[in-house]
This record gives C-alpha cells, structure tokens and sequence, in this order.
C-alpha cells in the first residue's frame, strides 16, 4: 500500500521543511498585504508569479503602489532592490552595466547596471527607446547579461517588475512582442476601495514613515528561502493529461487568431510555471485545471495584447474550446 | 492498494455484470422465435429487477456491500427465477446458466493479462457469429459458455484497467454503463437479425455450408434438413438435398411377412380374417429381430403364440377420440421429421435385404429397477456429438394389450428436443390391465443432433458400387433410363441426382391405393416392373428405382425406412407431433463419403423442400402461442402484467436506483475510481443547468453545485480534494476509506437535495393509484 496523500507541499523531503515554507509564503502574503492594502488577490498573482520566476508588468496609472509593492517584495526576502526610471534618453548600459576604464590600475572595470539587483523596478518602461528595452531581453529571459563579450550573471532570484502608463500615447514607445512574451503575467493594482483607501491612510498617519524601513527588522523569509521554494514549484507535477490540455488552449489561441499571434510553447512554459506556483499557494502538490484558469487572464492578456478583438473575450472563448480532461 | 490486487477486485465487481451479461447470451444462444421467446425476453427482465429490487435492500443495509456473500445471495436470486420458471414451464431448463454464473465469478478472481486485452475482441467477433447462426448444441452452449466468460471478463478486465491507468480519455464518464449495456443490447439484437436473414434463401444456404452441422435446427428454417450428417457434405447438398414430405397412408412393401404395421394395428396372437386388399404390405421388422429384442415378445412366441398374416382394417371407431392414443409414440416439435427404422442395402429382385452390419443399434436397452422407464445406455464410440446432456426420450404407454409394438424403434430428430423431458400419453378407455405377455410401451430415441454417423465404418467396402442385386427386369430398365439422363454429365456429378430426382417427380406419379392385380402376366410381374410399366407405384417403388438410377450414376446409395412426421400434424398447443403407423415411409439415402448418408426423396406429391413459413405467419403463431400460454398460466401472466405496470409507473425512479446501484458498487469495490463514478452519478442526477460543462474545470463546478445545494457544502472540500487527487495527481494512491467516505458524504448530501426537489410523489402513492385499477388487487380487496 502506498503512502497516504498529503495535501501539503514537500520541501526538501521533510515535513518541517514544509510547514516552514508554507509559514513564510503566508508571512511574505501578510507583508505584502500590509503594503499593498485591498488588493489581496493581485498580491496572489504576484506571488504566484514571484514563484514561478516570472517577471511582472503592472499596467496602471501613477500613484497606485507599484513602487511601493515593489520596494516591499525586496524587503520581504531581504533582497537588494533597484529602480529604474525609464526616460527617452536612457542608454542600455544605464540599465545593464558597463566597462569603465581605470586610470590607476589602466584596466578596464565592469560597473554593474540596476539588472543586478534581487529585485528591479523599471518604471515606466514604455518611454525609453526600443533598444533601451531591448537591454532587458537577455536579462530577463536567460539572467544574464553580455557587455563587451562577457557574460555576466544575474542574482538566481533575479525578479522584475515593469510599469508602464496605458493613458498616455504620446512619447511613448510601446513593447515589442518580443519584449512582451518575456514578461510572465500583466496586472492592474487598479483604485482601492473607499475603506481601503481610508485604512491606507491612517496606516500613513500611525506610522509617519517609509513602512519599507520599519519591517526590516522582521524580515518574513530570507532570499535563500525564497530560492528554495522557487526550486519546490518547479517540482510541482503536472499529469500528463494536463500537459496535452495545455497544447490543445494553445492550439485552440493558434486557430482562433493568426497563428503568428497564437501562444508561443515559451508562452505554454511560462503558463505552466505559473500554474505550478499557483498550486503550490493552494496548497497543493499538483497542479489541476483551475490552476490554469486562474492565471489564464494575467498570463494570456498580455500576449493577447496586440490582437484586434478583445482579449478577455478571446481567452474565454479559448478555455471554452477545450474541454477539461476528466477520466 | 497492489495492482494484483486491484485487478482481482475488479474481476469480482465485473462478474456481476458479466452474470446478467452470460444469463441474456445464453439464453439467446438458445433462442426459437416459437418456444422460448418469452423466456428469453422475459428472465433476464426479472433478473434485472430483481438485481433492481436488491439495491433497495443494499440501500437499507449497507453493510451488505462489505460482505461476498451478498453477490451470491443474487445469484441465488437468479436461481430461484429460474425455478419459478421452470414451475411455469417457460423455456428450457437452464441450470447451466446458473453454473456459469458462478463460474464465472470464480474465474473472474483471476487477473486477465493486460498483454492480451485485444484477444477477447478478437474471440467475441467470431463467436458472436458462431453463437448466434448455427444451431444450438451442446458444442455451441460450450462456446457460448466460453465466449462469455472470456469476452465479457477480458472486455470489462480491460476497461477496468484501462480506467486505472488513464488510459481511456476519450470515454466520457457519462458514457461508460451506456457503452456496457449498448454493447449488450447489440449483441442480442443478433437474434432478430439472424433470424430474419434465415428466411432469405441467400443467407440460409450460406448458413447451410457454413454450419459445422445439419444446417439450422428452426422448423421455420426452408434449409434445416439440407446436409444431413456431419456439415461436411452441406455444400453440395443444399438446397435440393430435401427428402421430406407427408406420407399418406399405408406401408411400402409388398410380402407376406409380418409388418411393423400388423405389429400395430392387428390383434395380438389372434388369427384374423384375410383382406385381400391388404394382403401385400409390407415388412418393416422382422420376428427375429423381435425376438433378439423384445423380451416379452420372445416370451410369447415360445408360449406358442402366432402371428397372422390376416388383419383387419383399423376400426377408427373403437378408438378413443385423443388421436394421441392411437400414435407410435409423440415427436416434440414439429415437422418435416425422418424417424429412420432400418437401412436397406440389396435388393433381391422382389424385395430388400437388410444387411445386418447397416443396423447396428447405438443404444442397448435394459429395464430400470421396477421403473415404468428405461434407461438408455449410449455407446460413446457411435456418439456424434460428446454431449454432456441427457438424451431424449420419449415413452408413450398405449396401455393397451390390443396393441403390441416393436422391440426397438430408433428414430433420430434434427429438431431439438427438450432434455429431460418425459411425456406419457394414458388412455383410461383402454384397458390397464397389463398382461405379462404383452409389450406396454414403445421407445423412441431422439438425438438432439440426430444422425448418426458410422465413422469407423470403410463406407466403400461395405456399400460398393456395384452391389449384386437381383436381375430384375424393371431394374435394367431404370439403370437403362439413368444411362440416357447422365449422358454428357459429369460422373458423380450432383446434377446427376438432380436430373433423376426430377425425372422420377415428374414423369411417375405416386399410387394413393393399392390395386388387386388382375392378369396372370400381371402378376407375375415384378413390382418394379410394374412400376415401370404402369408409370405409378408407391413410395417404395420409387425409392427403389432411385436406386438403381443411382448406382447406375456411380452413386453409393440405399434404402430406408421409417417414419415420417407430418408437419401438418404438428399440434401447436402441446407443441408435439403424433407419429402414426401410416406415417411409415421409404426414401433412398444417398452415401456422401466419409460415412454420411444424405436422404433424397424422389416421390412425387411429397414436399421436397419443408414448408417455409412467412414472418407474417412467424408473428400469428408466435401470438397464439402467447396467448395460449396467458391463459393456461392467469398467475403468472397477472404478476408479469403487474411487474410492467410497476416498471412503467416508476421508470424514473427505477432508472435512478438502478445508477445508484452501479454508482455503489463501483464506489465499493474501487475506490480508485469512487470520484469518475460520483461525477458519473451528478452528471446524469443533476438538473440540466447543473451539470458539469465540458470546459467547467471540476473545481469550479463543484464550487458551483455547492452554492445551489447548501447540503453539499461541509463535505465540498473533501471532495474537491478526493476529485483533484484522483484526475490529476500523476501517480494515483489514496487512502480508500477517506475517498470513498468523502464521494458518499458529498453524494448524500446531494441525493437528499434532489430528493427533496424532485421527488415527491413516494412509492407508496403511485401503488395505491395502481391498486386502485388492478383488477387483482381489487379482487383481493373484495375478498
């Protein structure tokens, strides 16, 4: 007889580890929440996409906390965290880095960019030039980054969020596709409720001071935990009649619109890690259809993004297509 | 839980499928339209409700469900309908059945090889067939026993085992009793088809030559005799090869000695005045033979008892009204039926010669212990078929001293006969005061396949072609006649037999009476002689000068005689044909190699071919015999008529228990399947807007149900949980308890719901509105 099923995710093998990992992902949630009042299930979304290893573009209007969750983020695993205010003059090496040559030591010497840090908010993203944007390709796809011929590796929990104005049409210059598959979800914190907004006040009047500060003495997780739960949800499994329902969304998405426009197998990974996180935040140790669900909107909408019809509509006419594996 | 282990109690769960499935094969492998139609509709009816009316008491106590017992409590259930069945006389008995049933749950403890899940598809293909186009027979039950136990335990074996491994996606959860049952439901509906095809002469011949044996037992059946013996020589029989047809009245040969018709019909040991007119019929059994056989008569002949060339006619007017009483002995079924006495084989000039090797009995007789029966030894070396079941037989007590029989009558049937069945025709009219001296019954051995095949016998040694037979002038003159037919046609060429056949139907006609011979030349004639003068004669003569056309055309051939059953004497509502000493008959009998004699008849005005009848026909009788059977059987008929009131009243309710029934049995016996069985169970128990969409991910539909039905909701997420791990955790182990405690608490709870909503006219209501009309019930309440 085999071993009793446990709903509960194995870290490591051992049970404690486990509980220890739940505890912080729950600290890191509550850390987050406290930063980011009323907006539970976009801190889920974030999580998810934290664990998945994705990077996030916030699509919204200033002023609604995108810096400030993720300023949060960095301090909730302990981790270095860098801004980027992206401006039309911005250069590439402002953001990856560059070779400086010493006059002492008559050698060159690399200086590294923002893309070095745990945690990199490029703000704005959308009013730099193309080729500034482009610095971000090989940073975000495969975590590193070349200068002169030489690689440079990115931190392992390498994470970045991407803001950019929707409202805005003029001096902006918007993200290529191929910039935009390699984000993992598009999100909108949106405007709090009245309450929240009320709480989120006072929580300003009580405290007087930049709440990044004040938690770093309670810390929920250091960045070698987070890293570890990372490695959890990539072992996440994933049965096999999921895995062929997932090619079926994607050749359904291929049919439904151009096939150029369809979702690319890097886009079916990045669901898929997705949907992993999501099942380990459900508490699960296998992913199941809802877990695609879920994160179907975030992930999809942004590849979807350039397509003429409606993207929520397309991707609920895509889930519609394709029945659920059941046995 | 071990995947032996699995599979075994997958086996045991299949078997109960498989015991309804094996009941409605079987039952169907024995399929005639006439006989067994309400047994065969009927029984398996009330085995299912009865399986039905056992989930009522599962329902109540189901503690049942932990303990085997109580699937053998159901197969004595099915046993004990068989019993009232067999109390009512519907159908045959069918205590195999019932072993098979049991059979086959012990077999199905075994664990069928996954490497070999295509052989039963492959088995089932060609037994189908075989089950469902040839006759019934022993062989046949034996294949159909194994048919079933194979196709059905590797058919369900691997449909279990492809669910265990997630192997079959493409089946939908709400499909799979449907595909079970549909799959049943087109095998039986075989039956039908193949009885119809049977009446398209195409189809029947294609039968004839394929079957293994004579070509088809059903009366109904135009082709049932062609290829007479072991189906080797079928081809070329076909469908000319008939040899039946009534036979009027008197015997066939013309002597002096003593005839199986004196035997019958005169006074015993008492001399009688001589009738011209009848002084020349003919033998059939002679007094040795009588004596080698007959005991009693051997008794009386030393007790210087004589027999009498003189007779008088048959005083029909003395005889008692039942005609029964005057016959041989009674066929069960219908005609066209050769009841075969005695081979002949050279022919003197003036009359036939019985060599004593063409006559060897298959069955010796002796008396049972003071028993009115006797008991039949059957010698195994003759036998054509190893049969396992009884042979039939028949005794019919004339119960009269006036009326002597023969020592041994051998008769083989091609129709089948009931096993076991013993008939006795009394007579009180008669006299019962049984002398010592006298033989008191008449046997008749009926073999369920009929003919028997002499195969350790060299056919060619003991029948040569040229065989010495007398120098009879009107014997030259039919071989002269066969030499003008066969010219240009191929040596033992089949068209040879047909062109002799229809020379002698057509340019011959059969003599209704025999005529006093008037002339001295005339007399003196030989009787083929006169045959061939006079161009008429009776059937003997006919059967005679086959022969010698035969021979003549490189033909092995002899005669023989016996009895012949008229089809028209059939008697529907004792479903028996009355053989009587005027149904005596002569045919020739064609040697087909290998030992097989095939009959021919060459008698003109005698049916060549039995009478077919139409499916209109099929349907009037088959609705006489309905109705004759509902109104010598009113309790049996009233409780049928009541159990279909009762089904059609209730259907809905009847088909939601009887998914219950199925959903607990598979929650029981695999828990590893308890989640696909329960969605199984909502998808069909739900109300249409409830249901599960396709692209509804369970998750979400459950979230959904549990809104609507607040009952559902404590135990929502274990099931969700039970749901998820069973569909899509990778590698599937489950605590079973907890999974199935989960599936029937969130079950319940939703049953209660719908049973809330729904149902809300109980039993109890919808019987007292149908006591109200049943005119049984209202019987019961006057009384």
């Amino acid at each position: 007889m085999k071993s009793h099923v446990t709903s509960t995710i194995p870290l490591h093998g051992s049970e404690g580890n486990s509980k220890s990992s739940m505890i912080g992902i729950d600290l890191l949630r509550h850390h987050l929440n406290r930063h980011l009042i009323g907006k539970p299930d976009v801190i889920e979304l974030v999580l998810t996409c934290l664990l998945a290893q994705g990077h996030l573009l916030f699509e919204d209007v200033p002023g609604l906390g995108k810096t400030t969750l993720a300023k949060a983020i960095a301090t909730g695993v302990r981790g270095s965290f860098s801004r980027v205010q992206c401006t039309p003059d911005l250069l590439p090496s402002d953001i990856t880095g560059f070779n400086l040559f010493n006059q002492k030591t008559r050698e060159f010497e690399f200086q590294e960019g923002p893309v070095f840090s745990d945690i990199v908010l490029t703000d704005e993203i959308n009013r730099t030039p193309p080729r500034t944007q482009s610095a971000l390709f090989e940073a975000m796809a495969e975590r590193q980054v070349t200068i002169d011929g030489v690689s440079h590796s990115l931190n392992p929990s390498f994470f970045v969020i991407a803001t950019q104005n929707p409202i805005e049409s003029q001096g902006v210059f918007p993200l290529p596709d191929a910039q935009l598959d390699r984000f993992s979800m598009r999100l909108s914190i949106g405007y709090p409720e009245a309450a929240d907004e009320v709480s989120l006040l006072r929580k300003h009047l009580q405290e007087g001071a930049d709440l990044a500060q004040s938690d770093e003495l309670r810390t929920p997780m250091s960045l070698e935990e987070l890293q570890a739960i990372q490695q959890v949800v990539r072992r996440i499994e994933v049965h096999d009649r999921l895995l062929t329902y997932l090619v079926e969304l994607a050749n359904a998405s291929r049919s439904f619109c151009a096939p150029e426009a369809g979702l690319s197998p890097r886009a079916n990974i990045i669901w898929l890690r997705c949907a992993q996180a999501q099942a380990f935040l459900n508490h699960r140790d296998f992913v199941v259809p809802e877990d695609l669900h879920q994160v179907a909107f975030p992930v999809l909408s942004l590849r979807f993004s350039h397509v003429d019809t409606d993207s929520k509509k397309l991707i609920e006419r895509i889930l519609n297509h394709v029945a659920v594996p059941t046995v | 839980m071990h995947s032996s282990e699995l599979t075994a109690k997958s086996s045991l769960s299949s078997s109960l499928l498989m015991m309804v499935i094996a009941y409605s094969m079987l039952q169907a492998s024995r399929f005639h339209w006439q006989v067994d139609f309400l047994a065969w509709l009927v029984k398996p009816m009330l085995v299912l409700f009865t399986l039905l009316g056992m989930a009522f008491v599962l329902r109540r106590f189901p503690v049942l469900f932990r303990f085997p017992l109580a699937w053998m409590t159901i197969c004595l259930v099915v046993a004990g309908v068989e019993f009232l069945f067999r109390q009512w006389e519907v159908g045959e008995p069918l205590e195999l059945v019932i072993l098979d049933c049991f059979a086959a749950i012990g077999l199905a403890a075994i664990p069928f090889p996954a490497g070999l899940s295509s052989l039963p598809k492959v088995i089932s293909i060609f037994l189908a067939s075989f089950l469902f186009f040839i006759e019934p027979s022993t062989t046949v039950t034996i294949f159909g026993v194994v048919f079933t136990l194979v196709f059905t335990h590797g058919l369900l074996q691997g449909y279990w085992q492809g669910i265990e491994s997630g192997q079959i996606q493409a089946a939908r959860v709400s499909q799979r009793p449907v595909q079970t049952f549909s799959l049943l439901a087109i095998l039986l509906l075989l039956i039908p088809i193949a009885w119809l095809a049977n009446q398209i002469p195409v189809v029947a011949r294609f039968q004839s030559a394929w079957s293994p044996f004579s070509g088809g037992e059903a009366w109904s059946d135009p082709f049932s005799r062609s290829g007479v013996g072991d189906g080797q020589a079928l081809v070329a029989a076909t469908e000319s090869a008939q040899t039946e047809g009534p036979v009027n009245s008197d015997l066939f040969i013309e002597s002096k000695k003593r005839s199986l018709f004196d035997v019958v019909t005169d006074e015993y040991g008492k001399s009688k005045k001589f009738i011209k007119s009848e002084q020349n019929r003919a033998i059939s059994l002679t007094v040795d033979k009588m004596q080698q056989n007959h005991k009693r008569l051997a008794r009386a002949e030393q007790n210087s008892a004589t027999f009498s060339l003189l007779r008088e006619s048959v005083k029909t007017d003395k005889r008692p009204d039942d005609l029964d009483s005057d016959a041989l002995f009674l066929v069960d079924g219908a005609g066209p039926l050769v009841l075969k006495m005695e081979c002949f084989d050279r022919f003197d000039g003036m009359q036939w010669v019985a060599s004593e090797s063409s006559n060897q009995l298959v069955y010796s007789v002796s008396p049972a212990e003071d028993n009115d029966w006797f008991c039949l030894k059957r010698s195994l070396e003759h036998a054509t078929l190893r049969s396992f079941e009884k042979t039939a037989v028949s005794f019919i007590h004339l119960e009269s001293r006036d009326i002597p029989t023969p020592p041994v009558v051998e008769a083989w049937s091609i129709r089948q006969v009931n096993q076991g069945v013993f008939y006795r025709v009394r007579n009180d009219q008669l006299s019962t005061n049984i002398g010592n001296t006298l033989p008191e019954f008449t046997q008749v051995s009926l073999l369920r396949h009929g003919f028997v095949k002499p195969s350790t016998v060299d056919v060619d040694e003991r029948f040569p072609a040229e065989r010495p037979h007398g120098t009879d002038v009107g014997w030259r003159c039919f071989v002269e006649a066969a030499k003008r037919l066969n010219r240009g046609v191929p040596q033992r060429s089949w068209k040879r037999v047909l062109r002799i056949q229809e020379y002698l139907r057509e340019g011959f006609s059969l003599r209704k009476k025999l005529e006093t011979k008037s002339s001295k030349e005339e007399q003196l004639a030989s009787p083929l002689e006169e045959f061939w003068e006079k161009r008429t004669g009776r059937d003997y003569h006919f059967a005679t000068a086959a022969v010698a056309m035969l021979e003549q055309s490189g033909f092995s051939c002899r005669l023989a005689q016996g009895f012949y059953v008229d089809p028209d004497a059939y008697n529907p509502k004792t479903k028996k044909t009355s053989v009587f000493a005027r149904d005596i008959h002569t045919w020739v009998e064609l040697h087909v190699g290998d030992g097989v004699w095939l009959p021919i008849e060459v008698t003109p005005t005698y049916l060549d071919t039995p009478e077919s009848k139409s499916w209109l026909d099929s349907v009037i009788e088959f609705a006489i015999d309905l109705f004759w059977w509902m109104s010598t059987h009113p309790v049996a008929t009233s409780v049928i008529l009541l159990v279909v009131v009762m089904v059609v009243w209730n259907r809905q309710m009847l088909q939601r228990e009887f998914w219950w029934l199925w959903w607990r049995t598979q929650m029981l016996l695999f828990p590893a399947r308890s989640v696909g069985w329960t969605l199984d169970w909502c998808q069909r128990n739900l109300p249409e807007d409830m249901r599960r969409l396709e692209h509804e991910p369970p998750g979400l539909w459950i979230q959904r149900v549990a809104r609507k039905y607040p009952k559902v909701d404590s135990c929502r997420f274990d099931f969700l949980t039970e749901v998820n791990t069973k569909l899509y955790r990778p590698l599937i182990a489950s605590e079973e308890s907890e999974s199935r405690e989960a599936c029937e608490a969130w079950v319940g709870g939703l049953r209660h719901e719908l049973k809330k909503r729904s149902d809300r006219r109980s039993i109890l209501a919808r019987l007292s509105i149908v006591s109200k009309y049943h005119p049984f019930l209202l019987w019961r309440a006057v009384r």
